[in-house]
């Protein structure tokens, strides 16, 4: 009997170590990588010799990245997403200039964010982060298909009008090149089948991120720990379907928070 | 439960009653042992976690000083450089009218520099894809991007094109055909954009805020009239 509740009080440690690990430990050590990552650029510090020399200015640095990543965005043809998480607002922008202000009524944030230093913050966010794959519950361009009609009465069968009311279930997720990522998902609850099933989805993705199971996983395929530090947005389900089919196949971010 | 008892030589004890209690002393210390794990599992992460981003955040902190005059000037540079920012961004939004378009909710802003002077109702392209029997086919979808006012028309005639027909199920009519030319539903006013996509009115006005156009741009008599007035050549259209 005693060995046995000595067995499981050490497969119950064993656990609590790698969860520990997993859970506390991994994301310090993306934090620690991207700090000094920064910092041992010598080319990136000595242009940004002030994000390492005075860190009490980082409020003054943080506009300063989020200018210089909207301007680098305005030269582009493309339109692009400019989220700012201090006002809480997404904007679809086109050289400069806002085309479409959505409300961001919830976010959530790792906390890592708030463990960058200046360097690491200005070597992040001063250029704008492209989307290297995306997802999303949204129909980017709903081209329906119709046969040219034989007569004037098959062509009034044809005849049909779009249901201004329908709106898919609100879900993009960005993967953006320097290891963020973007989660926009709708605030309205989850009421139809498939707004549902996307809800699922959605627990499923962050359960992935924090899950131990999956960092145990990770641990016996990976020799460094796979954590993504994230954030989660949540806006109507008509922003996200907006923004989405707004922004082109190679959407650029820009962030501030 | 237990109970009083007064021995035969007046000593009193404590008697517990009923058979031996349900969890035994190990089995209650292993349930103290598992349920203080338990709490160190949930616990110690979430302080580990915090104590420790808010360690290395500060750390940089702690460990980089400066001279309190440096800093000034370096604070006032940084804060010049920001206002030049602005500026440059704010350069970037036109100060004459134009317009944006929502092409998924069908609806529209004209604005003069950041103010929003008028909004509504639109109707934009279809999204659909018509195909001929010879494998031709007619994207009906209104465009993305920046445009500019290429042309602006009162009392517009709309030239058909073969679409128009087959779209109804008619025969194509051979070019300036007189069945070709409509004067009734562009209404009073036209705004090029190029390649054959305008701004215009409607006759279907009940349709506005829905998606069924051709690819042009439709609103209603009194903005269009609004519009039209408010917008010159030159001017840029936004549409997403």
């Amino acid at each position: 009997m005693k060995a046995i509740k000595a067995i499981i009080i050490l497969i119950f440690s064993i656990f609590t170590c790698l969860y520990l690990y997993f859970y506390a430990v991994a994301p310090l050590i993306t934090l620690n990588q991207i700090n000094k990552f920064a910092l041992a650029d010598s080319v990136f510090m000595r242009k940004h010799p002030i994000a390492a020399e005075y860190p009490n200015l980082m409020n003054q640095l943080k506009e300063k990245a989020y200018l210089d990543a909207q301007l680098t965005l305005a030269k582009s043809d493309s339109s692009g997403l400019v989220i700012n998480l201090k006002d809480s607002t997404a904007l679809l922008v086109i050289k400069g200039v806002t085309l479409r202000v959505s409300k961001i009524d919830d976010i959530k944030q790792d906390r890592i964010f708030k463990g960058l230093n200046g360097p690491a913050y200005s070597k992040l966010f001063s250029k704008p982060l492209i989307c290297t794959s995306d997802s999303s519950t949204v129909v980017k361009a709903p081209i329906e298909y119709h046969k040219a009609p034989k007569d004037t009465i098959e062509a009034m069968q044809q005849l049909r009008l779009p249901d201004s009311l329908v709106c898919e279930p609100g879900y993009y997720s960005l993967n953006l090149n320097r290891g963020i990522r973007l989660i926009m998902v709708q605030s309205e609850e989850w009421t139809t089948p498939e707004e549902i099933a996307v809800g699922e989805r959605f627990k499923s993705d962050m359960q992935r991120q924090n899950f131990f199971l999956y960092r145990i996983k990770d641990l016996i395929s990976k020799e460094t720990p796979d954590y993504v530090p994230t954030i989660v947005l949540k806006t109507s389900k008509y922003n996200i379907r907006a923004i989405y089919r707004g922004l082109p196949d190679k959407v650029s971010v820009v962030l501030t928070y | 439960m237990s109970e009083l008892l007064v021995t035969e030589n007046g000593n009193a004890e404590v008697k517990k009653s009923g058979s031996k209690s349900f969890l035994s002393k190990p089995a209650i210390k292993f349930s103290i042992v598992m349920v203080c794990l338990t709490l160190f599992v949930i616990i110690l992460p979430i302080i580990i976690h915090f104590v420790a981003t808010t360690l290395t955040a500060r750390q940089f902190k702690l460990f980089t000083s400066s001279s309190s005059e440096d800093y000034l000037a370096k604070k006032v540079s940084l804060e010049q450089n920001i206002s030049k920012q602005k500026e440059a961004l704010d350069k970037l939004t036109p100060k004459s009218f134009y317009l944006v378009v929502n092409s998924t909710d069908n609806d529209f802003q004209l604005l003069k520099g950041k103010e929003v002077i008028r909004f509504g109702k639109c109707s934009t392209g279809k999204n659909e894809l018509l195909e001929r029997k010879n494998g031709k086919k007619y994207l009906f979808k209104t465009p993305k991007g920046i445009f500019t006012i290429k042309l602006k028309k009162t009392h517009p005639v709309w030239t058909k094109p073969d679409w128009a027909f087959i779209e109804e199920g008619l025969p194509v009519p051979p070019p300036n055909h007189p069945d070709r030319f409509d004067e009734a539903t562009l209404g009073d006013y036209a705004l090029s954009l190029g390649d054959g996509y305008m701004i215009h009115g409607t006759v279907w006005q009940r349709y506005l805020g829905l998606p069924v156009t051709h690819g042009c741009i439709r609103l209603d008599d009194d903005d269009l009239e609004f519009v039209y007035n408010s917008l010159q050549k030159g001017s840029n259209v936004y549409i997403y």
